[in-house]
């Protein structure tokens, strides 16, 4: 696998993926526009983290590929577009994100060919009582028959902020199957008096939980999953 | 060791116990059969200060203190474990990670690693679990019995003095009700002090875990209490017996 990294030090904005790629993505403080070409038949593990960025990435992706990116970002305002522009390829975009400010974050998924496939998780966890919202687009075109689109996407308010999901889904084919679930709210109470009983404190129980909220759904390398647990362990809550 | 007093709770302007009365001794075993509905995982659930449930008057006293207002946590650490009757599911979150932050909320020291391993691994094979359990998510795709074997490994690891069992038979099939109790009596036999409330519908779980004081609640009170015997004249007859009612009348 090639590796490929993007970084506060490159300044490569225009990126094309020609050979099965594995892309490390490590942004903080960055207004940045980046385009990544997926080349057809080629796939792309990412593995990205953020801090404070308002960036605008554009994944454009050919026929036959497969792209799979795990991303945990602090107090995002990115804006990602996917455009499946050729058939048979899948997209798993799985990002956690842990807020503290105001902050838009917005995904657009385009599927603009047939038999494309994707399946977006956004996680947030809301920590102050800050505004955080999820605005996310999911666009089936005419011509894209046969079109998977799965869309999770769930914000946990730890304390009174103020969070919405936008969802919104355009299709104009009737041969798709999509599917969309939102959910903003609290950990669950019956799930922190079973954790209680046990004898874990309120705060114990809020760390394993904002962890596996964080993390699950995630296909990571051991390593990676130590490096974002570690940046989950650091939040100030 | 826990005694309640006049114990009235309200759920949602309903009232489930009503002047519920128990005193277990250090050491004891006792048991509660009632009809459904009438308020027994109520009372496992006041206990450890559920917020759902109104306590309206009476008071709950363990180790000679009010636990009344304490958090569901610190009740816990004071020593009262119960194994619920339906075990929920935490999806995401590790058996192992799960034990080892209730363990060392316990203790002074974090417990090694090496050590916890050990003790879990020998605790599991003793409930008839597979190992790769530990790895798993809490009672995440675990089925009815399971889970209630969960329960059981969570209370044998953490030394609890006050065990409920709230229809911990409900789910477990007869040899692994029979390996289970076994390990709850292996348990009892190195803590001779912690004394054990028995939630149950049927006496077969007391073959196993001999009670010393059978109860009969219902409608949210003990409405009588015998010796190990009354559980199979409840068996026998059930609750609207008249000649049970009656000797209820004769206890007041
Ligand atoms: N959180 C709640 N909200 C509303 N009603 C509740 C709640 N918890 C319990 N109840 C009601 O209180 C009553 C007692 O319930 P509880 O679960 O204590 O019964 P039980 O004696 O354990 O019955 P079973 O033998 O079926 O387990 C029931 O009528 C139940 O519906
Ligand atoms: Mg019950």
């Amino acid at each position: 696998m090639n590796k490929l990294v993007i970084d506060n030090s490159i300044e490569d904005n225009d990126i094309f993926v020609i050979n099965d790629t594995e892309m490390t993505v490590d942004l903080s403080n960055t207004e940045r526009y980046i385009s990544i070409h997926v080349v057809n038949g080629t796939c792309l593990k990412g593995f990205i983290k953020t801090n404070n960025t308002k960036n605008k990435i554009k994944y454009i992706i050919d026929d036959n590929c497969e792209v799979t990116i795990n991303k945990l970002a602090i107090d995002s305002s990115d804006e990602i577009e996917i455009v499946l522009n050729d058939k048979n390829s899948i997209v798993k975009y799985t990002t956690s994100i842990i807020n503290y400010k105001d902050n838009i974050y917005k995904q657009i998924i385009n599927h603009k060919s047939d038999d494309t496939t994707s399946k977006i998780r956004n996680h947030c966890i809301n920590i102050f009582d800050n505004e955080f919202k999820f605005v996310i687009d999911g666009i089936i075109e005419k011509d894209a028959e046969r079109v998977d689109l799965k869309q999770d996407n769930k914000i946990i308010n730890l304390r009174n902020g103020k969070s919405n999901i936008l969802p919104n889904l355009i299709v104009d084919n009737n041969d798709i199957n999509a599917s969309h679930s939102a959910y903003i709210g609290t950990f669950d109470e019956d799930t922190k008096f079973y954790m209680m009983s046990r004898g874990l404190t309120s705060n114990e129980c809020d760390d394993l939980l904002i962890k596996s909220f964080l993390l699950n759904g995630m296909e990571l390398q051991e390593k990676e999953r130590d490096i974002f647990s570690s940046i989950i362990e650091t939040i100030n809550k | 060791m826990l005694s309640i007093k006049k114990l009235f709770v309200k759920v949602k302007d309903k009232n489930i116990l009503n002047d519920f009365n128990l005193d277990i001794k250090e050491g004891e075993i006792h048991a509660i059969m009632g009809p459904n509905g009438t308020g027994k995982s109520t009372l496992s659930k006041v206990i450890l200060g559920n917020k759902n449930y109104e306590v309206v008057s009476g008071d709950i006293i363990f180790k000679k203190e009010s636990i009344l207002g304490l958090k569901t946590d610190e009740i816990a650490r004071k020593g009262i474990f119960v194994a619920f009757q339906n075990p929920i599911s935490i999806e995401g979150v590790q058996n192992s990670e799960f034990l080892k932050t209730a363990i060392n909320e316990r203790r002074e020291n974090a417990i090694g690693l090496f050590e916890f391993v050990k003790e879990i691994k020998e605790k599991v094979k003793e409930l008839d679990f597979s190992e790769e359990m530990i790895h798993r998510a809490v009672n995440v795709g675990a089925s009815g019995g399971e889970r209630k074997k969960n329960e059981v490994l969570q209370l044998s690891l953490l030394e609890p003095e006050f065990i409920i069992l709230d229809e911990l038979d409900s789910g477990l099939d007869i040899d692994s009700l029979k390996k289970v109790c076994e390990a709850i009596n292996k348990y009892l036999e190195s803590h001779k002090k912690t004394s054990v409330l028995i939630i149950t519908h049927y006496p077969r779980i007391l073959e196993y875990i001999k009670p010393q004081f059978v109860h009969m609640m219902v409608c949210g009170k003990i409405v009588k209490t015998g010796d190990y015997n009354l559980a199979f004249e409840i068996e026998k007859s059930g609750y609207s017996d008249t000649s049970v009612m009656g000797s209820e009348k004769e206890n007041e």
